[in-house]
């Protein structure tokens, strides 16, 4: 058995049940700590499951969840006091103010007294609501309320903080201040794992990527080597010729252009799909260089986030195993 | 760090129910309306006592001492427990519980903090009305020790009802329906379980406090009304009513909380543990022992309803004995059918089904799972047969207790092979309850066995009432149910029918006994075919 990590988030063979439906049939996961990781994947794909279940909400079927060097799943109690979750549009008590519902959490975490007023006015103040504190919290706006549950989270200094769609309902502005508290938790070690639909948010925040479907994780690492990795199985190319595309377009129909396919003209360029190696496409290019088109520049189109989960959603349904 | 738990005021979850709770509207309106009730209360009673009943005026305040607990207990008890089961469901519902689950406050200090703020508002407003019992206690010279036993019995039933409340809220967690089921248990504890106490479970019976309290206050009264005596004869012993209710509500109270306590830790987690059950049903058996044996052995107490003497006119061995032997054989007979319903309540409680099985099995090979949650899956075949055990034996008991009164020695002559009757009559049908759950799960047990071993006797009763003889097709309906066998045991054995229902019993029995094998086959075809699929899934 692997030596679990001392920190950030650690999960071996996890298994999450809803009754006879498999949410997630196996997952591992490693999170060094000050990584800000993104679980992503189209609805359905597991991602809230995995949350729950890391955050001793859930209880998975088998699986070793370690967060913050503490075990989840035997030391239930001991995990609660690093973690922090907050879950899709978290709930709010009607009938507190901002600032009563913060303190209550904040004795629940130990803070009384000074400690826990000043504890309070900086979460406030570090998710800009410090001006909302009196207002109760059912006056307050669906961004508020997200981020009022953000300044629940980090009242405790959380070692493991796992956020489901934080940004729900923000407003840009709203979105700049989450980015920047996030960031900065991040710099203090905290290991944040987040989900969210915003994704050129997510690509831009997370150090990290994970991309679940159908409750397995299909590739994880670092943002950009993991979307280079998705670009490359399904590479794309724009080409570029001095004269007419549709000299180029009907080369490409050839059984020369090979494996290049589906050739698309857009203004006076062309797009087409690559499906092949490194070396095919050194061959590609000889082939083009001698076919007398003129090529005045060809690049690599990279997939964006959306594109590699548009293509997880609708690559075909793998039944989870029983 | 988090508060000692003796520190309350500290807790959390009190301070922030009372924060929300405690606002200046709602504590200022139901302040004057719970003062202009209780003004109008104490004084037309204190009034009427000195105008209509030319009452003295300690007497007329003592009286007029009645309508604020009545309204304390309303407070309390009703609207109290509303809000308790209402505001955790709702929370429940609302998904706010998983947030203050994640808080690493000790489970303990969760519940106390619920327990005490939830019904803060209620608790201070039945508070509110101390200033009139003090009047109460002043001008009718009541003494302090009256005034604490009522008190502390009023305030650890309000804290039980609470329990109650926040158990319903935590199970339930649809605010209606939890409102609704927990007046509807409040309702069940003060009116409904003390008619019923008598006939085997004698504890039940205290826990609604009306009856203590009058008999408390009649104690210091000087005219007779409600005299009453305020002991309860616990086998050999004595004891003050007061102090036997406390201490029975006590002991509740602490299951409830560690219910509570179960529930905060894991929310999937079954309300009892296995030892807790086997604990409960123990303690069940003896307090209804306890309160049942002098009964028997003086036999003066217990009563048989009338159908029941009409049906034992033509019973062969009671004609030959006299009219005495009809309460103590009808308490036998109700006792032993309720052994078999409090065991079959406690193995509902933890019988895992059949996807808890599943997981569990899936789960071997990997990394243990959390002990509570692998201690919930274990089949709870072997609590139930230790159930039907003590069951047994506390019948056993019973029988020994009360033989040498001479009614039961004629009785015993009749009916020398009856303790394995009631053996097998509690054991297989609490194994095939148990089954069906490990098998199918607690919703289709619950609709196929309830409906065929309430609906069978049911329609035989109705059938005999309107004319089909009793001794024709009914017998073998009404012996057919699993609920109505260890009655028929003794029925038969002490010959007090007319009607013979031995071969039935015996058909019935045979039944359920083969269902036992049939759900065991099926049980252990089941198990191995998760074994097999879980080493599969484990290999790849």
């Amino acid at each position: 058995m692997s030596v679990p990590a001392p920190h950030g988030v650690w999960v071996r063979n996890l298994r999450v049940d809803y009754g006879p439906f498999t949410a997630v049939p196996h997952l591992d996961l490693t999170i060094p700590p000050g990584e800000i990781y993104g679980l992503i994947g189209p609805n359905g794909a597991g991602k809230t499951s995995t949350f729950r279940a890391l955050a001793t909400l859930l209880d998975p079927v088998h699986g070793e969840i370690f967060l913050g060097g503490r075990d989840a799943r035997h030391d239930p109690e001991a995990a609660r006091a690093v973690l922090a979750y907050m879950p899709d549009l978290a709930p709010l008590p009607e009938d507190l103010r901002a600032a009563e519902y913060l303190r209550f959490f904040a004795e629940s975490h130990g803070l009384y007294g000074p400690a826990r007023d000043q504890r309070v006015a900086a979460c406030l103040e570090a998710v800009d609501l410090t001006g909302r504190q009196h207002v109760f919290c059912r006056a307050l706006s669906l961004g508020m309320r997200q981020r009022l549950n953000l300044a629940r989270c980090l009242l405790h200094r959380p070692k493991v903080l796992i956020l489901d769609e934080p940004a729900s309902g923000m407003d840009v502005a709203a979105r700049a201040s989450l980015k920047e508290a996030l960031r900065a938790q991040a710099a203090s070690g905290t290991t944040i794992i987040l989900s969210s639909h915003i994704l050129p948010e997510v690509q831009d925040i997370c150090s990290s990527i994970g991309l679940l479907q159908n409750g397995r994780l299909v590739d994880s690492g670092e943002t950009r080597e993991v979307l280079l990795r998705q670009s490359h199985a399904k590479k794309r190319l724009r080409i570029r010729t001095a004269g007419s595309p549709e000299n180029l377009l009907s080369w490409l129909y050839s059984p020369d252009a090979l494996p290049a396919h589906a050739p698309v003209l857009r203004g006076d360029t062309v797009e087409c799909q690559f499906a092949g190696d490194t070396e095919a496409q050194a061959r590609f290019f000889t082939r083009l260089a001698g076919a007398n088109l003129a090529v005045v520049s060809l690049e690599e189109i990279h997939s964006s986030i959306e594109e590699v989960v548009l293509r997880l959603a609708s690559a075909p349904h793998e039944p989870a195993a029983p | 760090m988090n508060p000692p738990l003796h520190k309350f005021w500290l807790n959390p979850f009190l301070r922030r129910y009372a924060v929300a709770r405690l606002r200046w509207q709602p504590v200022l309106i139901w302040g004057m309306v719970v003062q202009s009730l209780a003004a109008f209360g104490w004084l037309a009673a204190f009034h009427g006592s000195r105008l209509f009943g030319q009452s003295s005026a300690a007497e007329a305040a003592l009286r007029a001492w009645v309508p604020i607990l009545f309204l304390q207990g309303l407070l309390l008890f009703v609207k109290g427990t509303f809000s308790v089961a209402v505001g955790v469901a709702r929370e429940h519902a609302e998904g706010l519980s998983d947030a203050q689950r994640l808080t690493p406050l000790p489970p303990g200090h969760k519940v106390l903090g619920s327990l005490l703020g939830l019904p803060i508002l209620d608790s201070l407003l039945a508070a509110s009305l101390l200033p009139w019992t003090l009047a109460s206690v002043l001008l009718g010279h009541i003494p302090l020790e009256t005034v604490i036993r009522i008190h502390l019995l009023l305030g650890t039933s309000a804290v039980l009802h609470h329990a109650i409340g926040l158990v319903s809220g935590t199970v339930i967690r649809q605010k209606i329906a939890a409102g609704t089921v927990s007046q509807l248990l409040v309702i069940l504890l003060h009116v409904i379980i003390p008619l019923f106490s008598k006939f085997g479970v004698g504890t039940l019976g205290h826990l609604g406090i009306e009856t203590t309290i009058a008999g408390e206050l009649s104690n210091v009264s000087q005219s007779a009304y409600l005299k009453k005596n305020l002991d309860v004869a616990f086998f050999h012993l004595n004891l003050s009513a007061a102090g036997y209710q406390w201490v029975a509500m006590v002991l509740l109270l602490a299951l409830l909380v560690l219910v509570l306590r179960r529930r905060w830790i894991r929310a999937e987690a079954h309300l009892l543990s296995k030892p807790l059950a086997l604990l409960c049903m123990l303690a069940l058996l003896v307090s209804s022992l306890g309160e049942l044996t002098p009964d028997l052995r003086s036999g003066v107490s217990l009563k048989p309803p009338k159908f029941l003497l009409r049906q034992l006119e033509n019973a062969p061995v009671l004609l030959q004995t006299s009219q005495q032997a009809l309460f103590p054989v009808t308490a036998m007979v109700a006792f032993g059918s309720i052994g078999l319903y409090m065991a079959l309540l406690l193995s509902t409680c933890i019988a895992p089904g059949p996807l808890e099985i599943a997981r569990a099995t899936q789960s071997r090979g990997f990394a243990a799972p959390h002990p509570d949650s692998a201690a919930d899956a274990r089949s709870s075949l072997p609590a139930c047969v230790a159930m039907a055990g003590m069951a047994h034996g506390a019948w056993l008991f019973l029988i020994e207790q009360v033989k040498a009164n001479p009614v039961f020695q004629i009785l015993l002559s009749a009916a020398p092979n009856q303790p394995a009757w009631i053996l097998l009559a509690i054991l297989f049908p609490l194994l095939s309850w148990s089954m069906l759950i490990e098998l199918r799960g607690r919703k289709f047990a619950v609709l196929l066995m309830l409906s065929l071993w309430l609906a069978a006797p049911m329609t035989a009763t109705v059938c005999s009432l309107a004319g089909v003889p009793f001794d024709s097709w009914p017998r073998w309906l009404f012996a057919s149910s699993g609920l109505a066998l260890p009655s028929i045991a003794l029925i038969n054995s002490f010959k007090l029918a007319p009607t013979s229902l031995h071969l039935p019993w015996l058909v019935s029995t045979g039944f359920h006994a083969g269902l036992c094998i049939v759900l065991g086959i099926l049980i252990l075809a089941r198990n191995r075919r998760l074994k097999t699929s879980a080493i599969g899934s484990s290999r790849s």
